[in-house]
């Protein structure tokens, strides 16, 4: 269903430019529009490259806030991978066209992960969800409940309201049974189902989600388990895969991507920016974010019944987009 | 996005206030079904988010010409309710589909009864759609003669996503959906993993009532509603249903054996191969009922009398509609946008 979708047609881009340029965008968008108000000096505010280091610093939290989450009331020990990775991608989907000094992006992202849950028909009930924040009493546990529904419909709007993910984790699995009916010397492909997870988890800390197919992504985590395991699978890629076009530009694309998805992976671990840095850009982004949409004023809207947490316009990037 | 004018009032569902709604660039009439966010409901819907997924997968991009093969899709997706928007105003959010003017239910309640030609085109209409949706792999788990909506040129499209569900094989699903009266027998049984026969099952019920004029099963009760088709389709037997009991509830309702009736007799009334065609949705083993898309090709449609054109449909009647033409009568308007807001 991939071929259909809306993550094809709006949200698959050609190159790490687009998203850079995107990132300018989100950057300059906000600087014009809050620049009367704020008064701020040219350094003073998060210039895209701290913002998106600002994001990841957040982005790695809501990773591993999803590695612990629990509901052990409902026997709940772990999320599936699907709720997590939608979760991931709807914080990355986000951040492309809004800006971080907008809404707070540690809240954005467990509201990602708590419209996650419900997409991914994933049942738990608010209360239990905010449990894995670990409020310090019922005040806090309903400060938080009240941020996070404050900012479902901001993210549903930026979104788009595209809100199927299709993530790998399905062509993954169709693969490693493939592989097992035609790949030779695979008949137990289950062997290279651990390392792929492993490295999934590290192609959710990229931006490769929102640069490749679900099932390319797939493929390359199979590549890779395979040679992890000292297996090759090349001969079941070329051989039934691209059957007869070794030479086909299809094929050549194919490998630039699988390229591509690899090196991005290998340099993963430096996505997540130290904690220092981090303490430097939260100091910088308390003075330059916006004063409209700090928590305080989100959950205000909660409880008045007429008015909605406003939804700041996002940009364009219509014509960014491929197909 | 487009813009849109909001008009006046025109329905309220479970979830939110329908307003006759108008494309402001192109004038164009739509339904805008504005659905309030509430911390009570634990924020957005589920019936909501459901209603976005299915319909954002249904509907196509109207640029994209379909030939060939795909020809066939494409006639399925016009009798699919189209979303053509979603936004967000105050704290709602607002869907905006294809303005709808009557339903099947109505209908087929109605004093007149609609010819069998006509019958037969609705029951094509619905079976394309049906096999659209399906193709799109969507379950809508919700289907019935009012939620077959119908348009202003007597168009059949099918609405009403709240319940659908995007079919993932090993998933676990609810079986409280479905409106009664066309629940499948294993949805009353119970199950939690079913497959596109509970909207096969469905429309079984379906086409039986358009010539019936009256719902096949109208249980008062679940047990009642498992009572009624029992008694129509026979005691289930290992052959006819093997996987039975292994339902949740299967052990729990026991009644007595018969041998069930023959729908042929309880459609006596209706054109040839209606029982044949209706027979075919209806049985107990979800994976041997007629997809939408087998269904297309049956006698049923190839036997006189044939399906009407589609020009021959008819708007609904001015009783059946759902509102007023509110475009006549400008005057309507003005009071009608603070309705909106103040609401």
């Amino acid at each position: 269903m991939f071929h259909t979708s809306t993550q094809r047609e709006h949200w698959t881009f050609s190159s790490k430019d687009d998203l850079f340029t995107l990132r300018e965008r989100v950057n300059e968008n906000y600087r014009s529009k809050m620049s009367s108000r704020l008064k701020l000096g040219p350094s003073q505010w998060l210039a895209p490259d701290e913002e998106l280091k600002y994001i990841k610093y957040y982005e790695g939290r809501l990773q591993s806030f999803c590695n612990h989450f629990k509901v052990p009331v409902k026997n709940i020990f772990s999320l599936p991978p699907t709720v997590k990775a939608t979760a991931i991608v709807y914080f990355k989907r986000f951040y492309l066209r809004t800006s971080a000094m907008e809404y707070n992006p540690r809240f954005v992202a467990f509201a990602c992960l708590w419209l996650a849950t419900k997409v991914e028909e994933f049942n738990v009930s608010i209360t239990e969800f905010v449990e894995n924040l670990q409020p310090k009493d019922q005040d806090e546990c309903t400060h938080f409940e009240d941020i996070i529904l404050s900012l479902e419909l901001p993210i549903i709007h930026a979104l788009k309201y595209h809100l199927t993910i299709h993530n790998p984790y399905r062509p993954l699995e169709g693969f490693l049974i493939d592989l097992r009916a035609r790949c030779e010397g695979l008949q137990n492909s289950d062997i290279l189902r651990q390392n792929a997870y492993a490295f999934l988890d590290k192609v959710f800390r990229t931006d490769v989600p929102l640069l490749h197919p679900p099932s390319v992504i797939a493929i390359a985590a199979c590549r890779q388990s395979a040679s992890e395991n000292k297996v090759s699978i090349d001969q079941y890629i070329l051989g039934k895969l691209f059957p007869d076009s070794k030479e086909s530009p299809e094929y050549e694309h194919f490998k630039t991507a699988i390229k591509k998805i690899r090196s991005a992976v290998k340099k993963s671990d430096k996505e997540i920016p130290a904690p220092e840095v981090v303490g430097q850009l939260k100091a910088k982004w308390e003075r330059c974010r916006n004063p409209d949409l700090t928590d305080e004023k989100l959950v205000q809207f909660v409880d008045d019944d007429d008015d909605a947490a406003p939804v700041v316009e996002t940009i364009s990037m219509d014509d960014l987009v491929d197909f | 996005m487009e813009q849109y004018k909001f008009h006046n009032r025109i329905g309220e569902g479970a979830h939110g206030v329908v307003y006759l709604g108008q494309a402001v660039r192109t004038g164009e009439r739509v339904a805008l079904k504005k659905i309030p966010i509430k911390k009570l409901n634990a924020g957005l819907p589920k019936e909501l988010i459901r209603e976005i997924q299915a319909m954002r997968q249904t509907t196509r991009a109207p640029e994209i010409e379909f030939q060939g093969d795909h020809a066939k899709e494409e006639r399925g997706a016009q009798h699919v309710l189209k979303l053509r928007d979603v936004f967000a105003a105050g704290s709602a959010v607002v869907l905006a589909t294809d303005l709808m003017e009557g339903d099947l239910g109505d209908i087929i309640r109605s004093a007149d009864r609609m010819r069998p030609e006509i019958a037969k085109t609705y029951a094509r209409q619905m079976l394309e759609g049906v096999a659209y949706i399906h193709s799109k792999n969507i379950l809508h788990r919700d289907l019935k003669p009012s939620n077959m909506l119908i348009d202003k040129n007597g168009q059949l499209k099918i609405g009403d996503f709240g319940q659908a569900r995007i079919y993932e094989n090993e998933s676990s699903m609810s079986h409280k959906v479905a409106t009664r009266w066309y629940r499948a027998p294993e949805l009353l049984y119970g199950a939690h993993r079913y497959d596109f026969g509970v909207d096969l099952w469905a429309v079984g019920c379906i086409i039986g009532e358009l010539f019936l004029f009256s719902a096949l099963f109208p249980g008062q009760s679940d047990i009642e509603q498992l009572y009624l088709v029992v008694q129509t389709l026979g005691t289930p037997t290992d052959e006819t249903w093997p996987g039975r009991k292994s339902l949740p509830d299967y052990a729990k309702i026991v009644f007595h054996e018969t041998k069930g009736k023959d729908l042929g007799e309880i459609l006596a009334l209706a054109p040839d191969f209606t029982a044949d065609l209706v027979k075919s949705f209806l049985v107990y083993d979800s994976s041997q009922r007629l997809t939408a898309a087998q269904s297309l090709s049956h006698d049923f449609f190839k036997a006189s009398p044939l399906p009407a054109r589609r020009e021959e449909l008819s708007p609904p009647k001015q009783d059946l509609r759902k509102f007023e033409d509110y475009f006549s009568n400008e005057s309507s308007l003005s009071n009608s946008l603070s309705d909106f807001m103040n609401s």
